[in-house]
Formats: C-alpha cells, sequence, structure tokens
C-alpha cells in the first residue's frame, strides 16, 4: 500500500491523475445512465443501448488509463506499441459489451454479479495489455501480489458497482454505481501502477517503432474525452425525449378514453388501438382488441370493406359483443396517419339508447297507453302486417266492430278515473276472449275492434260476438262497487262484406249501427241493405243541407179555434218541404233526420224568424205556435234566437206559443227548465205538446207551469165511441182547469168529435174541421174575412 | 277500512266434460288451484256444484276477491256468471276452510242448493251460509 501511494505522490503529476479521475468519473457516470436508457425498450433497443454503452465504457476505460500513464512518469524514455494499444482498446470494449449483454437479458442479483466480474477482468484486461504495450528503455519488474490485490479489488468493485446500478430506480443509486465503477478503474489502474518496478537501462533510447508517449497521449485522451461528453450528451437527450414521448402517449390516451364514442384504430385490418369506450361497448379489455382483426368485432365482411376504405363511410349497423349480444352501433371511419403510417380509425357509436326511445315512441303511437291495446293506427298497421305474411292475403276474416253499452252513464256518473279502470279491465276480457292469432284494438272512447282469423264463417264469427257480448255483460267489480254495462258488436266479413280496412269498417259500423238500435247486447252481421239505407240517410242529409240553402222550405199554418166564439184565436206554423224532384216532402221524412245530425237547429231558428216575420202584420193579432224540437233545447242559444226573431219581424212575443213534447224533459230536465224559464220570463207562452202519447207522466206538468196542454189527435178518433177515451179526455181537461192551464186538442174532423169537446169544457181545437193549413197570404185573408168555413152550426 | 271482509257469492254453468270421471278429476284440479291462491290471497270460501252448475262463496281482502272475479269474469269456460252477492260484512261464514267442498248429492248440498239457486235477499242468503258452515263445523 505504501509502495503505491508513494507511486502516486512520487512518480505521478498530481493535476494529471486528477484529470484521468474526473474523466473516469464521466465515463462511469455515462455507462449508468445509458444501461438505464437500455433497460427501458424492446429488445432491438437494448441491444443498440447496451452496445454505446460497452463503447462508453471501454473507452473511459482506456483513456482514464491513458491519461493516467500521461501523469505517469517513468523516468526513463517510453513509448507505447501501436497493436498493443489497440488490443488494449478492443478487449475492455468487448468484455464490458459481454457483461452488458449478461446484465440486459434479465434480471437478478447473479446477472448483475457475473455482469460486474466481466466488467472488472475487461478493466485489468485493459490496463495490463495497456502496459504490456507501453515499452520504456528499462526494465518491468512486476510485484505479482499486487497485481492480483489490483484485479481482485477492481473486480470486487465493478461487481459493486453493476449490483448498485442495475437495481437502481433513481439517479442517486446511479450515482454511487457510478462512483464505485470509476473507483474499481482508479483503484486498479494505480494499484497496478504499484506493482511494476522500472529499472533504467542506461543509455537506452525509446524502442523502435513505439509511438512517442506524450503528444499522442494527449490527443487520445482529448478524444476520449470529447466521445465521453458527446455520448452522455446523447444519452440524456434521449432520455429526455422519451420522457416526453411518453408524456404524450399518456396524454393521447387519456384525450382517447375521455372520449364517449369508442375508438379503435385499425392497421390494415388490425386493430392497433382502442379506447375504453370501446372496450366497455364490445365488453373486451385492451388486449382482447389489441392485436386482433377487425373481423372480430365488424363480423360482415362488406361493411369490414367499406370501412377500411381509405375515403371512410358512415354505417349503420348491428354487430355483436363478446357476449355475441346484439349491439346496434353507427360506424363512422376516416383515414389518419398514426406513426407516420396511414391507419384507418373507427368510431363506434352506440345507438342502443336511441333505438330504445324509437321503439317506445313507435309503440306509444300504436297503442292506447291505457290498455295498451293497438290504437286505431296501429290496428291498421298490424293488420296490413299480418295481410302482408306469405299465404295470409287471401285468408278470410271477419272485422267485429263493438261498442260499449252504458259506459257515458258510468264514465258521466263515476267519474273518467272508474271509467279507466273499467276499460282496462274490458280490454282484459276482450283478449281472453280471442285466440292468440286474432287482433284486438281499441279504436278510442267505448270503441273496441277484433279481427278473428278463422275459417268457417258466419259461424266462427257468430260464437266470438256471442262470447263477446256474455263476458262483458258479466259485471265489473272496481273498488267495491258493481258495475253492469255490455257490448253491442257489428260484425264484418272479408272479403263479401269489403275488401280494404276501410270498407269492412264501415260495413261493420253500419251493422253495429243496427245491433244497438235494435236493442244493444246483441250482434249484426252486415247486410246490403243497411248499406242502401245508409246511403240513402246520406243523401238526405245532403240534401237537407240544400234546402237550407236553396230556401226550398215554406210555412204553412193552421187555424185554431176557440171553441165557445168558433173564432180563430190563432195558427200553428207548419213547415214543409219542396223538393226539386220529389215535390213536396212531409216533415215525418226529414225531421227526424235532422234532429239526430243537428240540422234541427238551423232549421229551427229559419222557422222561428220566417214565422214571426209573416205573421207579425195580420189583422186581429192572433197567437202564432211554433214547434220546437228537444234538440233545440240542447244549444244554448235557443232564448237569443227566439228574441231575436221577435225583435227582427217586430213581432210582440207575447203573441208567440212555443210548443214542447214531453220528452224535452226526459233528459237533463233542470237546464231545460231553466230555459223554459227565461222564455217564460220574455213573455213568451209555452205549451205542452202531444199530450197523451210517451208517459204523459203528471210529473211533468207539475215541474213547469205550462201555459196550455195540447190533447194528441189519436185521441180525438175514438171520443165519441170510445168510453175510456172520452174519460181519459175529460179527465185531461179537467186536469188542465185545475192546473190553470188551457187545453186544446188536435185533428178534430168532424162535427160530432167538436160537439162532444165543446160538452167537455175543451178551450180551443185544432183540425180539418176548423181549417186546413194555408198559405200565410190565405190565413191572412181569412183573418181580415172573419170567420172559418165550418162549426158556426 | 283497509281490513274489511268482503263477500262474493256468484253462480254460473261450467263446461267440465260430460265424462263423470273426468269432470270429477277435473272440477278436483280447479278446486287445489284455488285453495292454492286463496290460501296465498287470503281468502276463504266454500265451492257448491250440481252437475255444471255452480255456486262459489269468496270471502276476504276486497283487492284478492275482485282479482279472482276477473280471472272467473274472464274464463269462457263460464258462461251465464251472475253475481249474487257482493257486499262488505262483518264476519266471514267459512274462515276456516280456503275452499270447503260441497260436493254433489250430499246432504248439505241439497238442502242449500235451492236458496242459492233463487236467492230471496241479503237474508235468505245468510242463512242459508250459516246454516251450510253449521254443518261443515259438525262433519270437521
Amino acid at each position: 500500500m505504501l509502495k503505491v501511494y508513494a507511486c502516486i505522490t512520487e512518480q505521478h503529476d498530481i493535476v494529471l491523475v486528477a484529470v484521468a479521475a474526473v474523466l473516469c468519473a464521466i465515463g462511469a457516470h455515462t455507462t449508468f445512465a445509458q444501461l438505464h436508457l437500455a433497460g427501458q425498450g424492446n429488445l432491438q433497443h437494448r441491444l443498440r443501448w447496451g452496445a454505446v454503452a460497452a463503447v462508453t465504457t471501454g473507452v473511459a476505460i482506456w483513456a482514464t488509463h491513458f491519461v493516467a500513464m500521461l501523469a505517469f512518469d517513468p523516468g526513463v524514455p517510453s513509448g507505447y506499441d501501436p497493436a498493443g494499444t489497440v488490443l488494449s482498446l478492443l478487449l475492455p470494449i468487448l468484455l464490458s459489451g459481454a457483461a452488458f449483454a449478461i446484465a440486459l437479458c434479465g434480471p437478478g442479483v447473479p446477472r448483475a454479479l457475473g455482469a460486474g466480474a466481466l466488467l472488472g477482468l475487461g478493466v485489468g484486461a485493459m490496463h495490463y495489455t495497456g502496459m504490456a504495450a507501453f515499452e520504456v528503455a528499462g526494465l518491468k519488474l512486476w510485484d505479482h501480489g499486487t497485481v492480483v490485490v489490483s484485479v481482485v479489488l477492481g473486480v470486487a468493485l465493478t461487481m459493486a458497482a453493476l449490483r448498485l446500478g442495475l437495481a437502481a430506480q433513481g439517479p442517486g443509486g446511479r450515482l454511487g454505481a457510478a462512483a464505485l465503477l470509476a473507483l474499481g478503474i482508479c483503484a486498479l489502474h494505480f494499484i497496478g501502477m504499484g506493482a511494476v518496478t522500472i529499472l533504467p537501462d542506461a543509455g537506452g533510447v525509446a524502442p523502435a517503432g513505439a509511438v512517442t508517449r506524450d503528444r499522442l497521449a494527449a490527443l487520445v485522451g482529448f478524444a476520449a474525452f470529447c466521445l465521453l461528453a458527446a455520448s452522455l450528451a446523447a444519452a440524456v437527450l434521449t432520455s429526455q425525449s422519451r420522457r416526453r414521448r411518453k408524456a404524450e402517449a399518456e396524454r393521447f390516451r387519456a384525450l382517447v378514453d375521455a372520449a364517449v364514442e369508442g375508438l379503435l384504430i385499425c392497421d390494415g385490418e388490425t386493430i392497433v388501438e382502442s379506447n375504453s369506450s370501446a372496450q366497455a361497448l364490445l365488453g373486451q379489455d385492451a388486449q382482447g382488441l389489441v392485436g386482433r382483426s377487425l373481423a372480430a368485432v365488424v363480423q360482415a365482411g362488406e361493411l369490414r370493406q367499406a370501412l377500411l376504405d381509405p375515403a371512410g363511410t358512415t354505417i349503420e349497423t348491428e354487430i355483436d359483443d363478446a357476449q355475441g349480444r346484439p349491439v346496434a352501433v353507427e360506424l363512422v371511419s376516416r383515414s389518419i396517419l398514426h406513426h407516420r403510417r396511414p391507419h384507418q380509425v373507427i368510431a363506434l357509436r352506440d345507438l342502443r339508447d336511441r333505438r330504445r326511445a324509437e321503439e317506445r315512441i313507435r309503440f306509444l303511437a300504436h297503442h292506447d297507453p291505457l290498455t295498451r291495446l293497438p290504437n286505431r293506427a296501429g290496428f291498421a298497421d298490424r293488420l296490413q302486417r299480418l295481410r302482408e305474411v306469405p299465404g295470409r292475403a287471401a285468408e278470410p276474416f271477419a272485422l267485429l266492430a263493438l261498442d260499449l253499452d252504458r259506459f257515458k252513464v258510468v264514465n258521466d256518473t263515476l267519474g273518467h278515473a272508474m271509467g279507466d279502470a273499467l276499460l282496462v279491465k274490458v280490454a282484459h276480457r276482450l283478449r281472453a276472449a280471442v285466440r292468440s292469432t286474432d287482433l284486438v284494438a281499441r279504436l278510442g272512447g267505448d270503441e273496441f275492434a277484433v279481427v278473428q282469423f278463422a275459417p268457417g264463417q258466419p259461424e266462427a264469427a257468430t260464437a266470438l260476438a256471442e262470447r263477446l257480448i256474455d263476458l262483458l255483460s258479466r259485471p265489473f267489480l272496481i273498488d267495491g262497487q258493481v258495475l253492469n254495462i255490455g257490448t253491442s258488436v257489428g260484425i264484418a266479413l272479408q272479403p263479401q262484406d269489403g275488401v280494404d280496412l276501410a270498407e269492412l269498417a264501415r260495413s261493420a259500423d253500419l251493422a253495429l249501427y243496427r245491433a244497438k238500435s235494435e236493442g244493444r247486447g246483441t250482434y249484426r252481421f252486415f247486410e246490403t241493405e243497411m248499406d242502401t239505407r245508409m246511403q240513402r240517410r246520406r243523401l238526405l242529409e245532403l240534401e237537407l243541407r240544400t234546402a237550407l240553402a236553396m230556401r226550398q222550405f215554406h210555412l204553412l199554418y193552421q187555424p185554431q179555434v176557440d171553441v165557445d166564439s168558433t173564432s180563430i184565436v190563432g195558427f200553428e206554423a207548419l213547415i214543409r218541404w219542396t223538393h226539386p224532384v220529389r215535390g213536396v216532402v212531409s216533415p215525418a221524412d226529414f225531421i227526424p233526420l235532422a234532429e239526430e245530425t243537428g240540422l234541427i237547429i238551423p232549421i229551427g231558428e229559419w222557422v222561428l224568424r220566417e214565422a214571426c216575420r209573416e205573421a207579425a202584420g195580420w189583422p186581429g193579432a192572433p197567437f202564432l205556435s211554433v214547434n220546437l224540437s228537444p234538440v233545440q233545447f240542447r244549444s244554448p242559444g235557443l232564448v237569443e234566437a227566439v228574441r231575436s226573431a221577435c225583435a227582427l219581424a217586430g213581432f210582440d212575443p207575447r203573441r208567440l206559443e212555443l210548443e214542447v213534447t214531453e220528452s224535452v224533459l226526459l233528459s237533463d230536465s233542470t237546464g231545460t227548465i231553466e230555459t223554459l224559464r227565461a222564455l217564460k220570463e220574455f213573455g213568451v207562452r209555452i205549451a205542452m205538446d202531444d199530450f197523451g202519447t210517451g208517459y204523459s207522466s203528471l210529473s211533468y206538468l207539475r215541474s213547469f207551469p205550462f201555459d196550455k196542454i195540447k190533447i194528441d189527435r189519436s185521441f180525438v178518433c175514438d171520443v165519441t165511441e170510445d168510453g175510456e177515451t172520452a174519460a181519459i179526455v175529460r179527465a185531461i181537461i179537467g186536469l188542465g182547469r185545475s192546473l190553470g192551464m188551457r187545453t186544446t186538442v188536435e185533428g178534430v174532423e168532424t162535427q160530432a168529435q167538436f160537439d162532444h169537446l165543446r160538452a167537455e169544457g175543451c178551450d180551443q181545437v185544432q183540425g180539418y174541421l176548423l181549417g186546413r193549413p194555408l198559405a200565410p197570404e190565405a190565413a191572412a185573408a181569412l183573418l181580415k174575412d172573419g170567420q172559418p168555413q165550418a162549426a158556426a152550426a | 277500512m283497509a281490513s274489511a271482509i268482503y263477500r262474493l257469492i256468484y253462480r254460473s254453468v261450467f263446461a267440465i266434460p260430460s265424462e263423470e270421471a273426468e269432470a270429477e278429476r277435473e272440477l278436483r284440479a280447479i278446486l287445489d288451484a284455488s285453495r292454492r291462491n286463496n290460501a296465498a290471497s287470503g281468502l276463504t270460501g266454500a265451492l257448491l256444484h250440481n252437475g255444471p252448475h255452480v255456486v262459489q262463496v269468496l270471502e276476504g281482502p276486497l283487492a284478492a276477491i275482485e282479482a279472482v272475479f276477473d280471472r272467473i269474469a274472464a274464463d269462457v269456460r263460464h258462461t251465464a256468471v251472475e253475481l249474487l252477492q257482493f257486499a262488505a260484512v262483518a264476519q266471514p261464514s267459512f274462515p276456516a276452510w280456503s275452499m270447503a267442498y260441497i260436493p254433489q248429492g250430499s246432504v248439505e248440498e241439497l238442502a242449500l242448493l235451492e236458496p242459492m239457486r233463487n236467492p230471496g235477499g241479503p237474508e235468505a242468503i245468510d242463512a242459508a251460509l250459516a246454516t251450510l258452515s253449521g254443518a261443515l263445523r259438525r262433519d270437521d
């Protein structure tokens, strides 16, 4: 040890020794920086940076040696053998290369120690081959013990250095390892230098062929320094750019994963990237996608072709996820540059939510939300699609139109909630009554339809209709209440009653109309005759509208005569319709239809206006009777219509007498009675018409103070012969008198009838005996002339 | 009053097979199903039958009774379904039977079928039910 110390202090230039140590330290640090970089990539990368590290390390050892040799003064001329010198450079490069190959091929302490030993041997090999190539004018004497010590210590230190450096996680560990390595190199060198003693050869000269020492050594040292610096700079820059690339890649991945849409990047057919949305959509992890063919995701070959076309495309399709479940997706593809090569990026948009929403909208549009039965649109659609099934287009079927009986009463009296609950139960029973191949729909309100596909008509439809009527006539229990409804059914058969749905539905509706008008709770098949009758009705309705516009109506006036004075006291206005082709049409033929269609309201108003206008200027101011239909009472404008008719004509309302039948009082009597009161307040008189027919309930007479009772013409024919009829007429006249109501008898045709009624105390009479209905001019003339032609006797 | 007990009695003509053994089997099956369902929904009652004529008494919570009747009223094997009684009652007549079966030809059946066929108002029905449940209790 002393010898080594003396060697350094006495034979070396201490400044150059320091330079050698710094060079060694830089080299050692570079070695570990490069080894660290080498450990982070694929095999190719490892080999490349392993080789660079080997060259760096070899050069560092060698340069350290040379600079240290520059600091050494052997005290005799010296030089370098070129071949030995080159060999002393190659040996450490090769041995450190071998060491790094071992170290980089895998982890583990034995590998690190083995590699360290190889590296140490490399350092030793360099030193002693270098020393062999160092030629002096003298004799080199070796102390073999010291040589062994130098090698053992050098190897031990390089082993420790690699053990520490390869396991190091941070730069601190690597720095320590570099220091150990530098120490190992220096230790081997200077102990090795202590092992040699040079005996000068007196008068010796520098060996022939040897390169002069000083200049070359300085040059080599400088070049090695530059090389090491460049190598370190390369390692640092590479490491930085790798870190930057890694951060960029992480940013890119975060962005891609944040995308809601699934993204796949394909290189040809192979998937090279996927984001987390794509993985979630397809039920795969990244490993399950990357590296696989696009065929694993998009099964259809022609779709794949289209997607991989560089032009890009948009496709809506269904693909299977990892579990084989179908997923509705929209696929959008585009070409992009990825790693400087064209790739295809495919975006997967999940359409399942949208499809579900569309499905829901479709369901709502085609179904009644209450009963979940198809609605009118859904029914037509379903039937259409059933008929499009091959072989079913020609299959005959029956269309049953249902209308609930008494449903309106439930709805009006018990409320809509109860009505709705009832409809749900009705739907349930209808479903129970039909077979699965049949079709049930709610067309609206309390209208339902059933389509029955069955051979053997009309028997099958008959059985079904009976079943439906039976099921719906059974009681319904809702919230402890018992509700009894029922249904009427109209049946049309395809093809004889109609080919398309519209025609069949019309036929079934006609049959239903018949079933309802013939007692409800029953069914009717469509018959052609219904159709012609219905067409006649429609034509009549059309003509009635025309008649109103074309002024085809006119009024006649029938006198009403006071029984005692036999003078005319009033006229009843009667409507007539002169049809351009059919001539005069009786009111009995068109008033019912006018009431049904509501046309009675404008017609009634016209009658009021016309009668007031025509009778306004008649001499003697007789009263004027005008008939009102119950339908007119349902119109809110009745009182106003009467008021304006009088005002327009300047007609005194006290001359006006409105005749109503008891059916007016049958429905909604409070509203009706209010209307009657309002009319009476206005000054108009109210007469009960056709009394004795219908219910003739005495309570009607009590419910409103009528001014007059008109006894129906049916009583008049028998009044002279039939004792019972006579008794009824007598009773009504007596009743009227005691209630303060006058009585009029219609339809008086004979003198005997007149005499009888006069004897009974009737107030007024009307009939052919006393005067037929007259044109307005004739009526006015009659009033001017005085008396009616009959009854004076 | 959520816990009110309701009673429903209906009669109907039940389309059962004409062969007697088969009819018996089917009736038994219906009875078993009805007992299971009734026990689950807290219903009690009795079933009388005479050939195809059936009278059934159901007692229990309103919702359960209405549900059973919805099923019967939608069942096309029943025809001429007629509601004889539907009302809240103070006491169930058959609290111990998920569905007491009164077979054809039994003494009880003969004694009670007639008042059920021509119910003379709630009192007559109540009297008939009292006799019926009394007879069943004696048998037990």
